[in-house]
């Protein structure tokens, strides 16, 4: 798979400190590239960067295969949709005036900002006023201010903040599905939940350092999750010499590899100990993720 | 560019001000004129003279930097800025829209003026004569002699986040603009200040100020010509201030 975007050695130091540190991204095309981190780990100015609204204090930036420079950077925008921090919109003025604004700025066609707008449902609202909109319809605005220019590249970040659970859902779907259509999609957030089952491959941000970046699968590989054994006589289990914590529903073994796991399955049923049930804890990529934040990364 | 720049005028407040700034000028100076009707010459030149007095020294230059700095206030609203910066526009393009967006609300506002002059001259005042048609030619011209005006505060309010800083710095201008030309050791500035160029464009065959100029071609053509140059510079200078000021 080519990569979108890549990063090399890309920082940003500002007077005090240094919000984005030697990050090497490498954002596939065609997938929904989750973006994490904590408040404050850096993840708007990094996209800031990528759209060339703040200048790296060192590292490079590829798009699409060519470097971001002053020179490349109009040609390179026109494929590439966003929206940083909070969405834009002037609040005089209509859903659609705004819409328009976009259209005259892009040269694009009535029906690039038809379909913009109803893709994100706000066709119906269109002629209200911004400042009256609510919240949601404000974000939504903004993503369809982001989707008008049809991109090849979308940066959102936390295009997500202020919706209700609906509201979320409606965008995850809206961005997987943009994703199917060949659309690279890279979107940030500071909660796990919300990307989980949006994004193919993620990027984790901690202090400015990238801590992990790659699949969903390669992420719970770095950590193992804790095993269960059901078993109505822990007792008999733990005579046999297993190191495992009783628990209400029987045993639970931390940091077991699968060969041991068959190991002490065999060891169990050969003593006659009656085994219900055994099964990996479902690990929320949340544990994962404090997981990483605290010990400071795997990479 | 200049489009979208013309659809954000919509609903805008820039509005209220352009129509109240001639307005108040127009009232003013009919107020004066017929309670000195004795004492002046009387006719519409006189009647110019008293309306364009305030107008050209303060009000038409202060307005023009309050139309800038509303223009502008809602570019510095929330991420409006990151809107602007990714549309694939060059920075020239942005700054000329904004210019000219701005340009347009001036020239509506020396409309106002020019219609409600005649209007009061003609039905209010009653005046005799014909109707002066070079109030109209004055009002085109001082369109052209605001641009570096226009310029000057379309950038200060685009780099400044505050909408009174810039309008300070205007009315700053506006004062060292009546010292100068006012005062004969102060002459020179009068003719590169951006406020000095309005009152004396506005002032072009006006008796109220000593040695304004007539409506000659030997008059008016330098002033056209310093306030396209002027502007003119004053739009390369913004241009780089973009790309080292906002995408730093
Ligand atoms: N213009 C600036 N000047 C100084 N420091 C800045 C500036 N912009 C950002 N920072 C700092 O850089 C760090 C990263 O900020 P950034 O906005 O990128 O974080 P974030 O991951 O987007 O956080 P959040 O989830 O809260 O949006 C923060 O410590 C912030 O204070
Ligand atoms: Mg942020």
């Amino acid at each position: 798979m080519s990569a979108v975007i890549t990063t090399q050695g890309l920082t940003r130091a500002f007077r005090n400190h240094t919000a984005v540190d030697s990050l090497d991204l490498r954002v596939p095309q065609g997938v929904v590239y989750g973006f994490l981190g904590p408040n404050g780990s850096g993840k708007s100015t990094t996209m800031k960067m990528l759209l060339g609204l703040t200048r790296p204090t060192s590292g490079g930036i590829t798009l699409f295969g060519r470097p971001l420079t002053p020179a490349s950077r109009i040609d390179l925008l026109r494929s590439i949709g966003s929206m940083i921090e909070a969405p834009p919109g002037y609040g005089h003025l209509t859903g659609l005036e705004n819409m328009r604004i976009v259209q005259h700025m892009l040269d694009l066609a009535d029906a690039q900002i038809d379909k913009a707008l109803a893709t994100v449902r706000l066709t119906a609202h269109r002629d209200k006023l911004v400042r009256n909109y609510s919240l949601g319809m404000k974000q939504r605005l903004g993503v369809a201010m982001a989707l008008a220019r049809d991109p090849a590249l979308l940066v959102l970040d936390e295009p997500t903040n202020g919706l209700d659970p609906a509201g979320i859902e409606e965008i995850r779907t809206l961005l997987v599905e943009l994703a199917s259509e060949g659309i690279t999609v890279m979107v940030s957030s500071h909660l796990l939940d919300e990307i989980d089952r949006m994004a193919d491959v993620l990027g984790i941000l901690s202090g400015g350092k990238l801590i992990f970046q790659g699949t969903r699968d390669e992420l719970f590989e770095h950590s193992t999750p804790d095993l269960v054994i059901e078993t109505p006589d822990p007792g008999a289990a733990l005579a046999l010499g297993i190191t495992a914590t009783p628990v209400s529903e029987g045993l639970r073994i931390s940091g077991i590899t699968k060969e041991r796991t068959a190991e002490v399955v065999r060891r169990l049923a050969v003593a006659g100990v009656p085994i219900h049930e055994v099964r990996r804890v479902r690990q929320s990529l949340e544990d994962v993720f404090m997981d990483l934040t605290g010990r400071g990364g795997l990479l | 560019m200049l489009r979208a720049e013309l659809i954000k005028l919509r609903r805008s407040a820039i509005w209220p001000i352009a129509l109240a700034l001639p307005l108040l000028a127009v009232t003013t100076g009919t107020i004066n004129y017929a309670n000195n009707a004795d004492m002046l010459a009387g006719g519409w030149a006189a009647f110019n003279s008293q309306v364009v007095m305030f107008y050209g020294l303060l009000f038409f230059s202060l307005g023009i930097g309050l139309l800038a700095a509303t223009s502008w206030r809602a570019e510095h609203r929330g991420t409006n800025w990151n809107l602007l910066l990714t549309t694939s526009r060059r920075p020239v393009t942005l700054v000329l829209a904004k210019v000219a967006a701005t340009a347009v609300s001036v020239a509506f506002m020396q409309a106002v003026l020019v219609v409600g002059t005649l209007v009061s001259g003609a039905f209010v005042l009653r005046l005799d004569g014909g109707v002066p048609w070079q109030l109209v030619l004055v009002g085109a011209i001082s369109i052209v002699a605001a641009l570096p005006l226009v310029v000057v505060q379309s950038l200060l309010s685009m780099l400044l986040k505050s909408f009174a800083a810039p309008v300070a710095v205007c009315l700053a201008g506006c004062v060292l603009g009546v010292a100068s030309v006012t005062s004969v050791g102060l002459r020179p500035l009068s003719y590169v200040l951006p406020q000095a160029i309005n009152t004396r464009a506005l002032n072009l065959g006006s008796t109220a100020l000593t040695g304004s100029g007539s409506l000659t071609p030997d008059d008016v053509l330098p002033i056209l010509l310093t306030a396209l140059g002027l502007a003119a510079a004053c739009v390369a200078l913004g241009v780089a201030a973009i790309r080292w000021v906002r995408l730093r």
